[in-house]
């Protein structure tokens, strides 16, 4: 049987499928004007969260981007102190005066060796000037204390500096000349030490050059020489004029003198040494020591030792490049991102020093003595600069056998550590490489997530134009089909 | 029989009248065409014809009709495409309120081309860009670490975090506040048409009674019924009612559609309607009741032996439960005063020892909140306000004067065998024969019972049984009857009254006496209920008792369960009650358990509602805040992973040196030599005993590798924190600083108010960054330090780092890690990291936008199609009402013109015929 087609059906269905026909315009319009697929996760779960994810990655890609390129501008500042650094040691390896003095063909005179002294000197500050360099604000060598000037020169401390010296304090005997008189007022409270003579324990003074069997000999008239008794060797105790004596006290006896403190070190109230070590308080008299993050480089104390090790081993500042950065317990995995931790001290030869056996010049025989000579190559340039200033301004001697032989042990350290500064410049240039190639490569990665995300996301605008055209045709359409939906019927036929 | 003269007129006047009713009807029906709901009318008319014989026989005499009678107006309408469009219209209304939810939350939480003007952030959503900018600001801070405007801008991202979190919060609980007064307005709109139906059928009743077919009321009905069905998932029967001995009128009974899948369930076909009775929809109130606060302790329900407060019952001491009604008067144990205490039985008892237990309370819990909004122990003072689970019951059925709906009845009449009935009978009799009771008060059912009297029969009575056959039984028919040798019947004594000369006789007559063994009618009995003779008379027979109950049931309210409902309201109903895998499983889990499952839904583990929505989003915020305030607090270590303390070297400067821990033995003397450093990877059950002893000394806690609380142990340690016996911390403030052993770093980056530094029960609604981070730099960059080292190096960043690696890290979701879902499922409801538990949340909400938004086009198609044969069949169609009018048209223009023929044919009999010219 044929469904009864009703006026009120047909009008229902009609006004439920214009609906639906203006429906897919509308979304069709929307395709058009967002020029995207889809605008909300109903319309199509899957995609709308796979373009996310895709957006997710290019946001992170783009950040990892970000601190790639900040990274790589600052091992570009790096990689040129590097190449200032080698500049200025190649300047010095190849400066007449040097190789001159290396090669012993012309052996230039005192001002010369003063003045390559002094340029060494230059160098070695501009070296270290180089390597506190900063991008940005941040100290490019300092690993992983940017904030924090690396490299500084530190007046070198007199570890027998005694700052407030306490006569009670028996590890404060350095700082007093004598000994506290005993049964003195300030004995009895508790004094151990003074600087002021009257203080002091009054003994007798004793005669360096005392030889007991000569005194005897002469006390016991083996010796008859009448000037026996003006002999230095002469006499337990010295008298005011100078001569010997066994007699403490008497008119003739020894002469009776503070009682001096064996332990007084005159450097003890001076807060720093000089190259001579001598004391000073004033920082710029003072020998200037390298140090690096807090830390003497050239010394082999143990704890320096450690701590320098972990600087330049166990610190790192690891950093996601988009490498893949993932943690184990907590902790990056080391392989998967990258340590931008640049130890200037590294890159500057090491630390510490090392023992080498030295020929000494002019030896006859010839003879070896064990000499430490620093592994940086400021360090080295250091002291052969001072060796170099302590010859004779005149004619440019040596000051001494020793300090000659050491320079000559010093141009060769100067020469491998030199290498091996190039070596890690080499290096440098590597992770330089590498960061360079990893910016390409985010860039490529960023453009493909974007391209890939746009490409689900972004509405292909012919398809969606025509999508839209074919909609728009059919709810045109339907409006026709509705203008004529009810124009005819039985009644208008009707003639009664 | 042949029509008369004039007969003929009626015929064509019915034909006209007939006629012009059909146009009318066809008027009716062409003007209704856009009346909603309107069904077309169809005039049902029949021929006349006069049943009867005739008095005499006529042969040739031809019965012809004399003509049409209108009998009634009729509606077209199909009861099965009826019950198909009204379960596909609750099944519309369903979807379409549920998809109605899911949009709302989906404009909050649907992030696909959103993002924010600049071009650069189009499309990247909003939360989901604000994680991507904590994380770029991290990004950035690792590489310019120890500059503060760069942990400035991962504040600023993470408040901005926070302060949208909020906002979507807020805005869903807008959505969930609408969506309740959506849901009073479907129970009032429910209501008000049940209410409208059920008077409807009231006025249809009435006119059914006086013979009206009350078309446009029925028209009204099926209207309201449709809207109904939308609402709700409804049965619809018609049935006849008996209205008096052999009247009948059409009931209309609507029941709720039998929706709920748990076939034991009976409650989902409870009545809403019946006749001129309706219920009422109601959501159940309940007592608002106060969240547990660990601040305030009248919110503790529970005491402890002290009678101090406690908030657990394995915290509470334990009491007995007190008998309410005790008299010490009383020492029947039988009745109820008697007994200080109750037993588990309900019984009363003095021994303590027997006495119920149950845990002691908090004599000033104040569990409630008055109207004013302030606490009370009393419910009566209570602020009522909706169940959790927006229960509703049905009401009892009332009719329009609120009477209220009975239903009788009758169990079998019973012959009554017990004395003390017998009694009750005998004096019921003396009253009138019968006793109403109410059962059960509150239920208004009503019992009558009416009791009946019979004489008792006597078996041997012989009426009808005049002989006796050869066994010697009684038998009726002289031909069963045994014969003496004379042929003559053997009589039975006990049927003859009398003897007559010693013959039995059934007449005294003059020499009659009655005959000993003759039985009469009815038993006689004496007071001890032994028969002593047998009477015809009724007053003087032995009675029978018996009785016939009738019990008038009251209609009563109905608790329906959670998944009776369907269409519309149920539909706002999920959408406030679903949590999905947030449910608290204990109320929809108990073994064995198969319903009813009032305060939730058992498949509520796959429907997802706002409240899911507000739940996942608190999750994803409480891991959050977790994962970083997590992160960013701890001791400082040296390179080799050993916490640091603070210690001297040889120049008296102050260095990190480890934290050495000396090993104690029982007495707590220091055992010499047995030491150890604690580190990051240090754990207990590889340290020596002593070491162990001096650690759960120093803290107060105990060891149990099994609970593995190693690291809780060392924490406790190093932060100097000593807790009691209860496990509460005993120390605070500088007592706690001056006992610390490790250096402690950060501090707490979320929490629950941006006036304070608690962590404790961050949700999206709540969640800020902390007061103390607002105010200054908190994150931590490392927690490693150099060597001998106190703070790690200006621009160490591993901690930064580790931050970004608990951005990408994937979490475990589990449902009852938030404050108030601890029943919820222990299960991983998802794994990956925060960005994805955020894409997860709108793809799930997104999919089942989808299903829904299928669904509902489905179930609308269908509904369409059902409603379109509806139309087919009831609705108005222009042809169909043009051929009735031309035909009722030409029908009228030939019942005149046979009126105009009779008329003619009448005139030519009675003004021409005979006449002759």
């Amino acid at each position: 049987m044929i469904p009864r087609m009703t006026t009120v059906g047909t009008l229902k269905n009609y006004r439920y499928d214009l609906n639906r026909s203006n429906n897919t315009m509308a979304k069709s319009m929307n395709k058009v004007i967002t020029r995207r697929n889809f605008n909300s996760y109903a319309e199509d779960p899957a995609m709308a969260t796979r373009c996310f994810q895709l957006r997710r990655s290019f946001q992170r890609t783009s950040s990892q981007l970000t601190v790639n390129e900040s990274i790589r501008r600052k091992y570009d500042v790096a990689w040129s102190a590097m190449e200032n650094i080698s500049q200025d040691i190649n300047t010095i390896a190849k400066d007449t005066g040097f190789t001159s003095i290396l090669t012993g063909l012309n052996d230039p005179d005192g001002s010369g060796r003063n003045a390559l002294g002094q340029s060494m000197a230059a160098k070695a500050k501009s070296i270290i000037q180089t390597m506190n360099g900063r991008y940005g604000e941040n100290y490019v060598f300092a690993g992983a204390d940017h904030l924090q000037v690396p490299f500084t020169w530190e007046p070198k401390e007199n570890e027998g500096y005694i700052a407030e010296p306490d006569p009670k304090n028996p590890d404060h005997a350095a700082a007093f000349q004598y000994k506290i008189a005993p049964n003195s007022p300030e004995a009895l409270a508790g004094e151990l030490f003074t600087n002021d003579p009257a203080k002091a324990d009054q003994v007798a003074q004793v005669n360096p050059k005392y030889d007991e069997a000569f005194t005897n000999d002469v006390l016991n008239g083996v010796n008859t020489d009448p000037d026996a008794k003006n002999d230095p060797r002469f006499g337990q105790y010295l008298k005011p004029d100078g001569t010997g004596t066994n007699d403490v006290v008497g008119a003739d006896g020894a002469n009776i003198i503070p009682l001096e403190n064996e332990d007084y070190d005159p450097n003890s109230s001076f807060k720093y040494l000089k190259a001579d070590g001598t004391g000073t308080n004033l920082e710029s008299e003072a020998h200037s020591i390298l140090h690096y993050r807090g830390v003497p480089v050239d010394s082999m104390d143990e704890t320096d030792q450690k701590k320098m090790e972990y600087f330049m081993k166990g610190e790192t500042k690891y950093l996601d490049l988009g490498l893949g950065f993932k943690e184990q317990n907590g902790e990056a995995v080391s392989s998967s991102v990258f340590d931008a931790a640049l130890q200037g001290i590294y890159y500057l030869g090491g630390t510490g020093t090392e023992k080498v056996m030295v020929d000494m010049k002019n030896s006859d025989p010839p003879r070896q003595v064990e000499m430490e000579l620093p592994n940086n190559i400021v360090s080295i340039m250091s002291r052969m600069s001072e060796i170099l200033l302590n010859c004779r301004a005149e004619d440019g001697k040596w000051a001494s056998e020793s300090e000659e032989s050491e320079f000559f042990a010093l141009a060769q350290r100067f020469e491998d550590q030199a290498s091996l500064v190039k070596q890690r410049w080499d290096e440098m240039d590597t992770e330089s490489g590498f960061l360079r190639d990893n910016s390409e490569l985010l860039t490529d990665t960023a453009d493909s997530l974007s391209q890939q995300f746009m490409a689900l996301e972004d509405a292909d605008p012919a398809a969606a134009i025509t999508e839209y055209m074919f909609a728009r045709y059919c709810y045109d359409a339907a409006l026709k089909v509705g203008n004529s939906v009810l124009s005819q019927s039985l009644m208008d036929y009707m003639n009664l | 029989m042949s029509i008369g003269t004039f007969g003929a007129f009626t015929q064509a006047r019915l034909a006209i009248y007939a006629a012009q009713t059909g146009i009318s009807v066809t008027g009716n029906n062409i003007s209704n065409i856009n009346t909603p709901g309107y069904t077309r009318q169809r005039l049902d008319q029949t021929s006349l014809y006069t049943v009867g014989s005739d008095r005499y026989y006529a042969e040739g005499d031809v019965r012809v009709g004399q003509g049409v009678l209108v009998n009634s107006l009729s509606q077209i309408r199909s009861p099965f495409l009826d019950i198909r469009f009204r379960k596909e219209n609750a099944a519309v209304g369903y979807m379409d309120g549920l998809l109605e939810g899911l949009d709302s939350i989906a404009s909050i939480l649907d992030e696909v081309g959103k993002g924010e003007s600049s071009k650069d952030e189009e499309g990247f959503g909003i939360i989901g860009m604000e994680l991507d900018k904590i994380r770029d600001a991290l990004e950035q801070l690792t590489d310019q670490t120890g500059h503060y405007e760069y942990d400035n801008t991962v504040r600023k991202n993470a408040e901005a975090l926070c302060r949208k979190l909020n906002t979507y919060a807020n805005k869903l609980q807008q959505v969930y506040d609408n969506t309740v007064t959506q849901l009073h307005q479907d129970v009032d709109d429910i209501n008000g048409l049940l209410t409208r139906i059920r008077n409807l059928n009231e006025e249809i009743r009435k006119c059914d009674i006086h013979g009206d077919s009350a078309l446009e009321l029925r028209d009204e009905r099926n209207l309201a019924i449709d809207e109904l069905s939308n609402l709700i998932n409804i049965q619809v029967d018609y049935s006849m009612e008996e209205i008096s001995y052999g009247v009948e009128v059409e009931k209309l009974t609507i029941r709720l559609g039998n929706s709920n899948p748990d076939g034991a369930v009976e409650t989902d076909s409870s009545v809403l309607v019946d006749g001129i009775y309706g219920s009422q929809l109601i959501l159940e109130q309940v007592p608002e009741t106060r969240k547990l606060d660990p601040k305030d302790t009248s919110t503790w329900p529970y005491a402890d032996a002290n009678g101090n407060p406690v908030m657990t019952e394995a915290e509470a001491a334990e009491s007995l439960v007190k008998n309410l009604k005790y008299d010490p008067n009383v020492t029947d144990p039988a009745d109820e005063r008697f007994g200080e205490y109750l037993k588990e039985d309900g019984t009363g008892t003095n021994n303590k020892n027997l006495a119920k237990k149950e845990p002691a309370a908090n004599p000033d819990y104040k569990p409630y909140v008055t109207a004013s909004g302030q606490p009370t122990d009393k419910i009566s003072e209570a602020r009522m306000v909706d169940s959790p689970n927006y229960n509703i019951t049905v009401s009892e059925l009332r009719d329009k004067s609120n009477r209220i709906h009975y239903v009788t009845t009758k169990s079998p009449e019973v012959l009554i065998q017990d004395a003390a009935e017998i009694q009750k009978a005998i004096d019921a009799l003396k009253k009138g024969g019968s006793i109403t009771e109410n059962n059960k008060p509150t239920d208004g059912d009503v019992t009558i019972t009416t009791y009946r009297a019979s004489a008792q029969g006597n078996p041997k009575w012989a009426r009808y049984l005049p002989y006796l056959d050869a066994a010697g039984n009684p038998v009726g028919d002289i031909k069963d009857a045994a014969t003496d040798a004379n042929g003559k019947a053997t009589p039975n004594p006990a049927h003859y009254p009398y003897l007559v000369n010693g013959e039995l006789s059934m007449t005294k007559g003059e020499n009659g006496v009655d005959n000993p063994a003759y039985e009469a009618r009815y038993l006689v009995r004496d007071k001890d209920g032994n028969i002593t003779g047998s009477t015809n008379s009724v007053a003087d027979a032995a009675k029978d008792y018996y009785k016939e109950i009738y019990v008038r049931t009251a209609s009563k309210p109905v608790e329906l369960d959670d998944n009776d409902l369907h269409g519309r309201i149920q539909a706002h109903r999920e959408l406030l009650t679903e949590a999905g895998e947030f449910t608290d499983t204990s109320v929809i889990t108990k073994d064995g358990q198969t319903g009813p499952y009032r305060n939730a839904d058992e498949n509520a583990s796959s429907k997802r509602g706002i409240v899911y929505f507000q739940k996942s989003l608190d999750l994803l915020a409480n891991q959050f805040a977790n994962a970083f305030n997590e992160a960013n607090q701890g001791f400082l270590v040296d390179p080799e992973g050993n916490y640091i303390t603070t210690g001297v070297n040889d120049k008296g400067e102050e260095i990190g040196v480890p934290v050495t821990v000396v090993g104690t033995d029982a007495t707590g003397a220091e055992v010499p030599g047995v030491t150890a450093t604690l580190g990051k990877k240090t754990d207990l059950k590889d340290l020596p005993p002593e070491i162990v002893r001096t650690l759960q000394d120093a803290t107060g806690l105990v060891y149990d590798p099994a609970k593995g609380n190693s690291q809780e142990i060392i924490d406790a340690y190093l932060k100097g924190q000593k807790y009691d016996a209860d496990g509460k911390p005993t120390l605070e403030g500088d007592d706690l600083k001056a006992n610390a052993k490790g250096i402690f770093r950060g501090g707490v980056l979320f929490s629950n108010h941006n006036a304070g530094d608690d962590p404790t029960g961050i949700t999206a609604s709540n969640i800020s960054i902390s007061h103390t981070w607002a105010n200054q730099d908190l994150l931590v960059r490392s927690f490693e330090c150099p060597v001998e080292g106190l703070e790690p190096a200006s621009g160490q960043s591993d901690n930064i780092l580790h931050m970004l690696g608990v951005l990408g890290q994937d979490m475990k979701y589990i449902p009852n890690t938030l404050p108030d879902t601890a029943g919820a499922s222990d299960m991983i409801m998802f794994e990956g990291n925060f960005e994805a538990m955020w894409n997860k949340i709108g793809s799930t909400l997104g999919a089942d936008q989808k299903l829904t938004g299928n669904m509902l086009d489905d179930h609308y198609q269908r509904a369409l199609e059902i409603d379109t044969n509806r139309d087919s069949v009831s609705a108005v169609d222009f042809n169909d009402e043009a051929m009735n009018l031309m035909m009722y048209a030409k029908s009228y223009n030939a019942a005149c013109r046979l009126m105009t023929t009779i008329d003619s044919v009448l005139d030519k009999l009675v003004n021409n015929t005979g006449l002759t010219t």
